[in-house]
């Protein structure tokens, strides 16, 4: 200290560079809140971009499940057909099979497999069953196979196994 | 806070002091404690605040300052205040300035009215002339330093090296007999004049150049009588001004022989910032029996490097 008196209080800048200076200030102050602001929406907007493509990727991916669902809907719904069909040509072959069988012949069980026809019932004769039902049997089928056994009133119970080979 | 400040920001000095009216002024521009700038001039008072106003307006970081050179202020080889006890200082009537290892005191009304008469300069600092030696100093065991300027002479003594023993500052009168005579001439030459003017035949004369020419030639007669009294003033104020150095030197000396110490002075240096006669250097000599180192120092910038001191701290 060499002075007997002390400076007085110096503003750092006057008065009409101060009005400046806070002027400048807001102003940069609104462009950093600005641009906050933009970044900030950016930021959002880049990570919707990036959802939306994982999104794109996954429903490309559902897209291609789906074809391959539906092909297989598709597959199934062509094999259902084919059954429906079977099952009604089967209805009509089992129609058409028990209109065969005549009068005397008394059925007591009929077992259908896929190439197999078991049919078993009770016959007054041999003959009556040689006669009325195995010639229809054997145009339909391709081998056709019978057990007899004798009851004890004479009448014969029988078991024909009747098999279906389909062409190669 | 300051500190960083002043790597960006300039500063502007003023110093100044009073000579015949007219202020005496230096303008420093500094940054970093690099000048920039320096420039002197010379106002009336008007002119001087006008010349405040825009530095003021052009760097709010403008510094005024100015030296004070009232008698009533000393140095004491301490900054204790028994020591001005046991010299008799009242402390409730002076400001002691601390310094690193002495103490700069003054009393504290003449302080208080130089303030008040500087208010409308709005001076920041005041500094003792005791502190213009104590920055130009070189050796300081037994030496005395002097300094004289137009309007005052300062003598401070330095005993053991550090810090000084003795000072003492001497003001020059202002002379008023002689400004009184000078008045009495402006008076004189004035009453001619009124004389010619009131000339009651004006009828009387021949023709109005006359008059003209009369006028005329008694304003020159006039100022050559205030030249020539002017000149005289000059000389006479000079001499009076080396006597009554010479005198308050060689007094001063006795005073520090006599109660301050019993060593006797080995060097001499002189610090000046007017014009003076290798005359009263070598009066000096021979009062004090010293080889005397004259310098001339501008003091305007020995106060800018106080104040950039006094900033800094």
């Amino acid at each position: 200290m060499y002075s007997f008196t002390k400076a007085r209080k110096k503003p750092l800048f006057a008065e009409d560079t101060k009005l400046w200076l806070i002027f400048i200030g807001a102003v940069s102050g609104l462009m950093i809140f600005f641009s906050l602001f933009l970044l900030t929406k950016i930021y959002f907007y880049q990570k919707d971009i990036k959802n939306f493509k994982s999104q794109i990727v996954q429903n490309r991916k559902q897209i291609i499940d789906f074809t391959q669902k539906i092909a297989f809907i598709k597959k199934e719904k062509q094999l259902v057909t084919e059954i429906e069909v079977n099952n009604e040509l089967l209805k009509d072959g089992v129609k058409n099979l028990l209109d065969l069988i005549p009068d005397p012949i008394t059925l007591t069980n009929i077992k259908i497999e896929k190439n197999y026809l078991y049919i078993y019932g009770v016959t007054p004769t041999k003959d009556v069953y040689n006669v009325l039902l195995l010639p229809p049997l054997k145009s339909i089928f391709t081998q056709t196979k019978t057990n007899f056994y004798q009851m004890d009133n004479g009448w014969y119970r029988f078991e024909s196994i009747n098999i279906l080979k389909e062409d190669k | 806070m300051f500190r960083l400040v002043k790597y960006f920001i300039k500063q502007t000095l003023i110093a100044f002091f009073v000579k015949n009216e007219k202020y005496i002024l230096q303008k420093q521009i500094v940054k970093n404690d690099k000048i920039l700038e320096k420039i002197e001039f010379e106002f009336n008072e008007e002119e001087f605040i006008i010349f405040l106003k825009s530095c003021f307006i052009e760097n709010t970081q403008t510094y005024v300052s100015t030296i004070i050179d009232t008698f009533n202020q000393g140095v004491v080889d301490s900054c204790s205040h028994s020591k001005y006890k046991e010299l008799g200082i009242n402390l409730d009537n002076i400001k002691i300035l601390c310094l690193k290892d002495y103490s700069i005191f003054i009393g504290l009304y003449e302080l208080n009215t130089f303030q008040k008469e500087m208010k409308k300069f709005n001076v920041d600092f005041i500094f003792s002339p005791y502190l213009l030696i104590d920055i130009h100093k070189s050796k300081t065991k037994n030496s005395i330093y002097i300094l004289i300027t137009d309007s005052f002479v300062v003598v401070l003594i330095y005993e053991d090296g550090i810090k000084p023993k003795y000072s003492n500052i001497y003001q020059f009168k202002i002379d008023e007999e002689n400004t009184l005579e000078n008045d009495s001439v402006d008076d004189t030459l004035s009453e001619d004049i009124e004389n010619i003017d009131l000339v009651d035949d004006i009828e009387e004369l021949d023709d109005i150049e006359d008059l003209d020419e009369d006028i005329e030639s008694s304003l020159d007669d006039m100022d050559e009588v205030n030249i020539d009294n002017n000149e005289n003033i000059d000389d006479i104020v000079e001499v009076k001004n080396e006597i009554e150095t010479l005198d308050f030197i060689k007094n001063s000396i006795k005073d520090y022989y006599e109660n301050y110490s019993d060593n006797f002075l080995e060097y001499g240096y002189l610090f000046y910032d007017t014009e003076i006669s290798n005359k009263l250097i070598s009066n000096i000599e021979n009062e004090t029996f010293l080889e005397i180192k004259s310098e001339k120092i501008d003091i305007l910038s020995a106060i800018n490097e106080l104040a950039l001191k006094e900033i800094d701290v």
